[in-house]
């Protein structure tokens, strides 16, 4: 698979996963609003697909439910694996031939992470405009207005595509540390931890949504990383 | 047979238990409010002064450590990826196919039956290091930790009336060594089939992970919790009797079963 071909799969799995996604967040939903008897608006939907973690407040999160994380877990870890593919199918002795010809290790790495990049964007762009054009056309009334709803939507698929990117560099150099096994192990751990420290420090957002200005924290700590990993690609080195 | 004693002497397996026991540590740390009560402030204005710090906090601790939010939270933070660590003694067998596969395909007898013997004995092996782990880990706990509620709920049912209420550590036991070490051992038979037919070990890991979370989104799509596998592993908190809890096992070794089957007809004879 090459060009156009393998675009239009990551565009279809990534809408598959969006809708099934979207599907077993309504479930819960309408479950909730034929219990308690109460309306329903289209930030709901939102909030409980990218995790509103105020349980105090918002009565329709219905509290710490492990399977709520479930959804967002399996796209942040489905998008790392998407993106992680093009290292992770070759293995290492395939790319000492990159690193026979090419000059430094900057251009080895920056060849070896290009392909994923471009996959991750592309599947994580088109998961969050599935998820945009499912919940703009169901049924149900704005809490705010269609503005406000928008804006949010471009910012949490601009905080999400850059998290996922510092990460799945960050987890590149992991993969030439610690071999195939390893990678998978921190993929599930960092994610796991990352979820940890959100639900126990919630103001403290690093991907789940919270009030007022939520998405600066996110892209600063986002920004750290890619900071981290452009000085790795700098001083580490490249080893069988 | 020398190979045998690599089965045991298995680096992946000290691995995820070591692993298992710190994450359900880590997770009950964070989960169980523990953490909030080290670090809350306690000159706040809506607690009463006049209570010396240290007397709220033991009645802090007391609220906290149960049975039921010990088990609970433990297994709180660590549940996505928990397949991942079940799975990981699997890849010793994978170690071990590569070894032989070229040169057993063609020379030992009954190849087939031998890697189906093979794959149960690690299963065992894998099932039991885990299950013992948990123990370890529960037992340790049940010198801090007291009953609080009198019905733990479905899974209790085969058991006597009352069984819960007297012995608490029991029925915990009794959970890990039925529906914890049937579980683990058809999640890991699942993954040895998987290593017939991967090349990598990062395949292995991901296709049972992937598998695991379709049945959890599958089972709540189609509103049918019989399907979820991570229903599992919350025996201790869910409405099935016991002989119902075990259905996501049962599918999936169906699963596993059928996956055997494909393979078998593909056999070189």
């Amino acid at each position: 698979m090459k060009g156009y071909q393998k675009i239009c799969f990551l565009f279809l799995t990534a809408v598959l996963l969006a809708s099934v996604s979207y599907v077993y967040v309504s479930n819960n939903l309408f479950q909730y609003s034929v219990a308690t008897n109460s309306q329903l608006y289209k930030e709901y939907f939102v909030h409980k697909l990218f995790i509103f973690p105020d349980y105090t407040r918002l009565d329709y999160m219905e509290g710490k439910n492990v399977f709520d994380l479930m959804p967002f877990y399996f796209f942040l870890l489905s998008a790392i694996v998407v993106g992680a593919l093009s290292f992770l199918s070759r293995g290492k002795v395939y790319f000492q031939y990159y690193a026979a010809r090419l000059k430094t290790s900057r251009r080895l790495f920056s060849r070896m992470m290009q392909k994923g990049t471009y996959d991750l964007v592309v599947f994580s762009l088109s998961y969050h405009m599935a998820i945009i054009c499912l919940i703009v056309y169901n049924t149900f009334n704005y809490q705010e207005d269609s503005q406000t709803f928008l804006l949010q939507m471009v910012l949490l698929l601009i905080i999400h595509t850059l998290f996922l990117l510092a990460l799945y560099r960050f987890l590149f150099f992991v993969y030439l540390m610690l071999d195939d096994v390893g990678f998978v192990l921190m993929l599930v751990g960092v994610l796991a931890i990352i979820f940890m420290i959100n639900l126990t420090f919630p103001s403290l957002s690093i991907i789940f949504i919270w009030h007022d200005l939520h998405w600066v924290i996110s892209i600063i700590f986002s920004g750290i990383i890619l900071l981290l990993t452009q000085f790795m690609t700098i001083f580490m080195p490249f080893h069988l | 047979m020398s190979i045998r004693k690599f089965r045991y002497k298995n680096k992946y397996l000290a691995a995820s238990m070591i692993l298992l026991t710190v994450s359900m540590l880590i997770s009950w740390f964070f989960a169980s409010n523990f953490f909030e009560i080290l670090t809350m402030d306690y000159t706040a204005p809506d607690l009463d002064q006049s209570i010396p710090k240290s007397t709220i906090q033991k009645s802090f601790l007391e609220s906290i450590l149960t049975w039921e939010n010990f088990v609970d939270s433990s297994m709180y933070h660590m549940i996505d990826f928990l397949p991942v660590l079940v799975v990981l003694p699997m890849l010793g067998f994978f170690d071990e196919f590569q070894l032989y596969h070229a040169y057993g395909r063609s020379r030992i007898q009954h190849f087939f039956k031998y890697q189906v013997q093979t794959i149960s004995i690690y299963s065992v092996i894998s099932a039991c290091a885990l299950c013992l782990a948990l123990t370890c880990l529960y037992s340790i706990a049940g010198l801090f930790v007291v009953r609080s509620i009198d019905d733990i709920g479905g899974y209790a049912s085969i058991l006597p009336a009352n069984f819960y209420q007297s012995s608490p550590f029991l029925f915990f036991l009794f959970m890990i060594w039925t529906i914890y070490f049937v579980s683990f051992f058809v999640l890991n038979f699942l993954a040895g089939t998987f290593v017939i037919f991967c090349h990598r070990k990062w395949q292995v890991l991901i296709l049972t992970m992937f598998i695991c979370f379709g049945s959890g989104i599958l089972s709540n799509i189609a509103s049918f919790p019989a399907l979820n596998y991570y229903g599992t592993y919350l025996a201790f908190n869910t409405e099935f009797t016991t002989l119902q809890a075990f259905t996501p096992i049962f599918i999936f070794m169906m699963l596993a079963c059928v996956i055997l089957f494909i393979l078998r007809r593909r056999e070189v004879k």
